[in-house]
């Protein structure tokens, strides 16, 4: 019962772990933290975070535990992440710098490098899917993906522009074509005065040209009856 | 003729609503009087007065405000400085302390263009520790009653006039307040010219403080016709009570280290107000909870929003939550209780969202701050702590989303409610009587200490606790291995409980192992209540118990609390049904102070046999959401 000296706090977050120890550790408590810490990182997590704050460590055997913690994460494909501000801990953990990583708090640890966790996270998608790609094989995969997003880009581009250009067509041919029914209108507008005098006789509404549906039908009539003439 | 030096100081303590309705023709009506009386009489008077009926006194009565910052400046009036909340001090951090002293002190000066340099608490709580707290906060004296300072000089006579006190290289003026006279003052005529002539003759004054009830406006009205009545009768002359410093020399040092203070609802053989920790567990078990979100603030927020919940937490500090009393005045009422849980989760929830944590949380510390370990666990909807230092039973089950604690009973016999307490009860029980009385005597509960295991899956957790337990009866004893195991999922409002039982002697074990829950539930209401069990609806008639043998289910709902519960049995099981009475005002055992809940099976063990049991709990705010 020599845990009952010290706190455990575990915040559980799924991919995020943080595993907090408040109290004093000697010899004594080690064999419980050992048990406590075996236990708690055990099942899910890609990323551990050990909250040393509020921990004295009085006893250097404490330094071989997270070492040993630390191989058990790795085998897990996660990451174990010290954290503490104090000097205490700095020194502490001075003899083995190069491997356990601390950090003052979590905030610092994501601004120490993106690519690092985008490879702890990557590790662990591959755990849990069973999926594993080589370094060639996923910038292949990520060369191949981006062309296909290329191509998919211009393809849409080009069409867009296309679209621009016939709907630009379309107006000015609707534009055209009120024009020239404004002009008819000014024509008939024109010959209306005449008609009415009997001068001009309005050759479209005569059963003649009943069947003329389109103006060359019409001209082929006219250079057909003149021909007859 | 003798011409007495008094020093009145009247105060008022904020009053408890359930549903936050601040008492506003009661507090109209003490302005107005107040203003009347001053403006009747000639006298100076000292004023304390807690920040949130000071808001709501600016709000509804501003020119009487007005009128008593103009009397402050004549020096008639002495506003006196305190908690916001008028919070006791010795059972809080000093952090939140002096949130509370800046808070009022702020407030008082943008009203009022003056400093408090007084220290009041309606309760008269003193502690040597909050000499330094109050030294700090530019406080240069407070008030003590004279009984204290009695028993601190090893004097039998009465004592008048200021001490000084000193702690951690800060000083404080200590004056002494006639007990006597105040109760005086409240009693008949004849009681108060009585008290009037027990006073010694001398130039010394006599301080008094009086509560101006706020229970009523015509009690408010009529409290200062009693005043004016009784001054009448004396030939008098009145200052306020920063004056008695000015005036008069120190009487010396007092080395009072703790002094009870009045109508906490402790024993007169009590010496100081940490003993309401002690006596009543609802209050201890509310103390620890806020200081445990308190704690949870402190070590997961930045300075920033670690003040907006310590500002969320300040009116939790109120003395009606602290206080061994019935009514609106304390603990004992379940109206209380149930307030007080469901502002601490409100604040639990805020420091939650601040975090942006959405997840487990488990935390193994000495929630109880009794040298013993809990298990705290939250998720998103629940909240529980588990003792597994005494048998892995529930201290607390909070719902969040509707903010009630569950466990929340309170036992006349001061122990503690529980949730998920184990018994192991002999065959020979047959009635119903001989059920509750087995269950409430204890005599069969397992609470011999537990070693926890936790074990996490993605979405759930596992807490596992494991314990060898003795049951005795006369003739035999047994010891039993369990194994209770608590299944949380990280998100859902619900968990399952499941037991493994072994018989670890060599005796054939035949009886009931069962488990306790006393849930804080009001007086059973059939309009507002629902108690179901397999589908058929049942209720608590008279408050008789009831024993149902085959339950598959057992529904729970209070729809004006907005709970609901759901047990499901993985075997049949019976279930015991009981109130849980309590003493009101009246000293009879009237009040319904929660409902005991005991699920039981017969239990066949050879030796070294196991068997297994289980329940899931579901919780939801209504019935339909399940």
């Amino acid at each position: 019962m020599m845990s009952d000296w010290m706190d455990i706090l575990v915040d559980d977050a799924g991919d995020e772990v943080e595993i907090t120890l408040r109290g004093t550790f000697g010899l004594l408590q080690l064999p419980a933290v050992r048990e406590k810490l075996e236990m708690l990182i055990k099942g899910p997590g890609c990323f551990f975070f050990l909250n040393l704050e509020r921990a004295h460590f009085i006893d250097d055997a404490y330094l071989e535990l997270f070492l040993n913690i630390l191989n058990r994460i790795k085998k897990q494909n996660a990451m174990l992440v010290f954290i503490s501000s104090g000097k205490e801990h700095r020194d502490y953990f001075s003899r083995y710098s190069h491997i356990l990583e601390l950090y003052d708090n979590r905030k610092s640890f994501r601004r120490s490098g993106l690519l690092k966790q985008l490879k702890q996270v990557g590790l662990n998608y591959s755990k849990q899917t069973g999926l594993r790609l080589s370094p060639g094989v996923a910038v292949a995969l990520f060369v191949i993906l981006l062309g296909w997003f290329v191509t998919l880009f211009l393809i849409v581009y080009i069409q867009n522009n296309e679209i621009l250009e016939q709907q630009a067509q379309i107006i000015s041919l609707e534009n055209e074509r009120k024009r020239s029914i404004q002009e008819i209108e000014r024509l008939k507008s024109s010959l209306g005065s005449l008609q009415h005098l009997g001068l001009v006789v309005d050759s479209t509404t005569s059963h003649a040209f009943g069947s003329i549906r389109d103006w060359v039908g019409y001209l082929e009539l006219l250079e057909n009856s003149r021909r007859e003439n | 003729m003798y011409k007495i030096k008094l020093s009145i100081l009247l105060f008022v303590k904020d009053v408890f609503s359930p549903l936050n309705v601040i008492p506003v023709e009661e507090i109209k009506s003490f302005s107005k009087e107040l203003k009347l009386f001053l403006d009747r009489t000639s006298i100076r008077l000292s004023l304390y007065i807690p920040g949130s009926v000071l808001e709501a006194m600016v709000k509804y009565t501003p020119q009487e405000v007005a009128w008593m910052k103009a009397r402050v400046q004549e020096g008639r009036l002495e506003l006196i400085g305190g908690g916001f909340y008028d919070s006791m001090p010795p059972f809080f951090p000093s952090r939140l302390q002096s949130l509370q002293l800046k808070k009022h002190r702020q407030y008082i000066t943008k009203i009022f263009q003056v400093e408090p340099s007084g220290y009041f608490n309606s309760s008269m709580v003193w502690e040597i520790g909050m000499t330094e707290l109050l030294a700090l906060q530019s406080f240069k004296y407070t008030l003590v009653n004279d009984d204290n300072l009695q028993v601190a000089l090893g004097r039998s006579t009465p004592v008048f006039g200021w001490f000084t006190t000193e702690d951690k290289g800060t000083m404080l003026r200590l004056i002494s307040v006639s007990t006597g006279l105040s109760k005086a003052f409240i009693e008949k005529v004849p009681f108060f010219e009585e008290e009037i002539q027990k006073l010694p003759k001398n130039d010394k004054c006599v301080v008094v403080s009086l509560e101006v009830p706020l229970d009523e406006s015509t009690s408010v009205s009529s409290f200062f016709t009693s005043l004016e009545e009784k001054l009448a009768l004396l030939d008098h002359q009145t200052w306020t009570v920063s004056h008695v410093i000015e005036q008069q020399m120190t009487e010396g040092k007092v080395n009072l280290v703790s002094a009870l203070g009045s109508n906490l609802g402790l024993p007169i053989g009590a010496h100081s107000c940490r003993e309401l920790l002690i006596r009543r567990p609802e209050i201890n078990f509310l103390h620890k909870s806020f200081l445990a979100v308190h704690r949870y603030a402190l070590e997961k927020l930045s300075e920033e929003d670690l003040e907006k919940i310590e500002e969320m937490l300040l009116p939790l500090m109120a003395p009606f939550f602290y206080r061994d009393l019935y009514g609106n005045q304390g603990i004992k009422n379940p109206g209380v209780r149930w307030k007080a849980y469901k502002d601490l989760i409100t604040v639990l929830l805020a420091v939650e969202s601040l975090e942006s944590f959405d997840g487990l949380r488990i935390e193994v510390s000495d929630f109880l701050l009794d040298g013993q370990k809990q298990v705290w666990v939250n998720n998103s909807d629940l909240s529980l702590l588990i003792d597994h230092g005494r048998g892995a039973y529930l201290r607390s089950l909070n719902y969040k989303p509707s903010g009630v604690n569950l466990i929340n009973a309170m036992r006349d016999d001061g122990d503690i409610s529980v949730g998920f307490l184990d018994h192991f009860l002999p065959n020979k029980i047959s009635s119903v009587s001989g059920f509750q009385s087995a269950v409430e005597d204890r005599s069969g509960a397992l609470t011999f200490p537990c070693d926890y295991e936790v074990k996490r899956e993605s979405e759930s957790v596992h807490l596992l606790f494991h314990s060898e337990q003795i049951f005795s009866s006369p003739e035999t004893k047994h010891i039993f291995h369990v194994d209770k195991h608590f299944s949380l999922h990280s998100k859902h409002a619900s968990f399952d409980l499941d037991y493994r039982l072994t018989n670890s002697t060599y005796l054939d074990f035949k009886g009931y192992f069962g488990t306790e829950l006393e849930l804080g539930m009001r007086g059973f209401d059939a309009k507002t209540q629902l108690m179901k069990i397999n589908g058929k609806k049942i209720s608590l008639v008279d408050d008789v118990p009831i024993l149902y043998p085959n339950a598959e289910v057992l529904e729970l709902q209070d729809r004006l609390l907005a709970w609901y519960t759901r047990f499901e049995f993985k075997r049949p099981t019976r279930v015991l049904l009981s109130p849980i009475m309590g003493m009101n005002q009246f000293a009879s055992p009237q009040a319904v102070q929660g409902l005991r809940i005991f699920f039981f099976w017969d239990v066949e063990l050879s030796a070294l046999e196991s068997d297994s049991l289980g329940m899931k709990i579901k919780l939801s705010k209504r019935r339909v959401l399940l």
